[in-house]
């Protein structure tokens, strides 16, 4: 099953999973919150790569960003029509010219692409000279282990991590995940295909008061779970 | 002052052929490394063989060290090289002297890190480049639970925070004990944010086939990373970044 077919069989869950206030709390309360910190302030006109339904793009429009968001799922990007300008488009063939953009924004897409080195060439294409690359992606130890008791375990290749297929059923809202990783070493190399300066990495940790919240939290203030990068065109 | 104290222990260790990683690892890392310029600074030495290697490949090279008997060893073994007795945090060259800082296996040795970064940083050209090697942030955090090849990798303390290390190892008649800090990934690219360098490449080397062959267990290292290399190039300084954050 391609990327598209995916999301777009379970676009409606989505819709209500990412619009239910408080249901996708790593989302609200630590992912989401880091990530703004590396996105610059609005300036000429964002590119929400693999905008899913909306969410990010709608923070942005928020703080003055003039947002086009694009998904390969044509349900997705219905809903994020209904938040902003939104195409559907394939992350490695972008309907925009040369240098359309000073900003592309990629939240927790780049690393379920089906060829993430070209959907960042095009990312590197579709900016502008001094335009700036932000990405979050699953970190790549997270997606090499998980946890066993306290304990965070790699039993495979850190290199080529496994997928995992899991399944969030909560308050009536069920979603299902593909998560796929990608060591630093493609991530990076990425960017230096697609002519990109990695500027600045975080590796966020939550909150004292997201982990009191949050059961389970408290372990990823050891072993990180979401990694976010800036990088520029020279 | 402990690369002094175990001056004599590293000398050997660093000169009987094959008996460290550097043997394995250190050919993909001069893959990383630019053609040479007109000058190359090498940070923490040791007894000299990076800086040696780079002169093999037709580098220009300053290398300094904070220990004298390591750099007396490495100026008595290399005649073209210029060793200088200094501290990586506060260099004695002027600003914008040097096209490429090789930085291997040092970072984590010096006891501030974004200090010597800034200083590499400082005394290198703009557009100039830093190459290092460190231990993977990785490997660092956790252990394999046995030297089987299949072995899982567990962290079971954390990942975060800048951590002491300080190990002893025997091998083959051979002692030696490494001090220094162990840092989250991000520790560096904030160091290196702040020094006006950016990422231009980066590695996470495998173990070589051969290597395997000859060794069954160290395929664990093909599994996961034990080094990081990383190119920088030195940018223009901006007025930092308004962003949607608090930073």
């Amino acid at each position: 099953m391609s990327l598209s077919e995916f999301w777009d069989g379970q676009a409606e869950a989505w819709g209500r999973f990412a619009r239910t206030p408080g249901h996708d709390a790593y989302h609200e309360g630590f992912n989401f919150p880091a990530f703004l910190e590396l996105v610059p302030a609005a300036a000429r006109r964002t590119l929400d790569l693999g905008c899913g339904e909306g969410r990010v793009g709608a923070e942005l429009t928020r703080h003055g960003h003039s947002v086009v968001g694009v998904d390969s799922s044509p349900a997705m990007v219905a809903m994020a029509q209904e938040r902003h300008e939104a195409v559907v488009a394939d992350a490695t063939a972008l309907p925009f010219e040369d240098g359309a953009f000073d900003l592309v924004v990629a939240y927790m897409s780049v690393m379920n692409l089906d060829d993430p080195e070209a959907g960042l060439r095009e990312a590197g294409r579709v900016l502008e000279p001094g335009g700036r690359l932000c990405a979050a992606v699953v970190h790549p130890i997270d997606g090499a282990g998980s946890f066993e008791g306290d304990e965070f375990v790699i039993r495979g290749s850190y290199f080529e991590p496994e997928a995992k297929l899991w399944e969030s059923d909560r308050d009536g809202i069920r979603v299902s995940f593909l998560d796929r990783s990608l060591p630093l070493e493609r991530l990076v190399h990425g960017c230096e295909g697609a002519g990109l300066l990695v500027e600045a990495v975080r590796e966020p940790r939550p909150s004292i008061d997201f982990v009191a919240a949050n059961p389970g939290a408290e372990r990823r203030l050891r072993v990180p779970l979401f990694l976010h990068l800036r990088a520029v065109k020279p | 002052m402990t690369w002094e104290d175990e001056a004599r222990n590293w000398i050997a260790w660093a000169r009987t052929p094959r008996h460290d990683a550097y043997w394995e690892y250190s050919p993909s890392f001069f893959e990383l490394v630019p053609t040479p310029g007109r000058a190359t600074l090498e940070l923490g030495c040791g007894e000299g063989r990076v800086a040696r290697d780079l002169g093999d490949r037709g580098h220009r090279v300053t290398a300094v060290d904070s220990s004298p008997t390591l750099l007396e060893a490495a100026s008595l073994a290399d005649s073209d090289g210029e060793y200088v007795l200094a501290d990586a945090a506060d260099l004695p060259f002027s600003d914008e002297t040097f096209d490429l800082v090789v930085a291997y296996n040092s970072l984590m040795d010096i006891e501030g890190m974004p200090g010597a970064v800034r200083e590499a940083a400082r005394v290198l050209r703009p557009e100039g480049h830093v190459c290092v090697c460190v231990t993977h942030p990785l490997a660092d955090a956790g252990a394999f639970v046995s030297r089987e090849a299949d072995a899982p990798f567990v962290i079971a303390g954390s990942y975060f925070g800048r951590r002491r290390f300080d190990e002893t190892f025997e091998r083959r008649g051979l002692r030696m004990t490494f001090r220094g800090w162990c840092y989250a990934f991000e520790d560096y690219s904030r160091a290196f944010e702040s020094a006006g360098l950016a990422i231009e490449a980066l590695r996470e080397p495998r173990q070589r086939d051969e290597v395997v062959t000859a060794d069954p267990p160290e395929a664990r290292w093909q599994r996961l990373p034990i080094f990081l290399f990383l190119r920088l190039r030195k940018v223009a300084h901006h007025t930092p970044l308004p962003t949607l954050g608090g930073e």
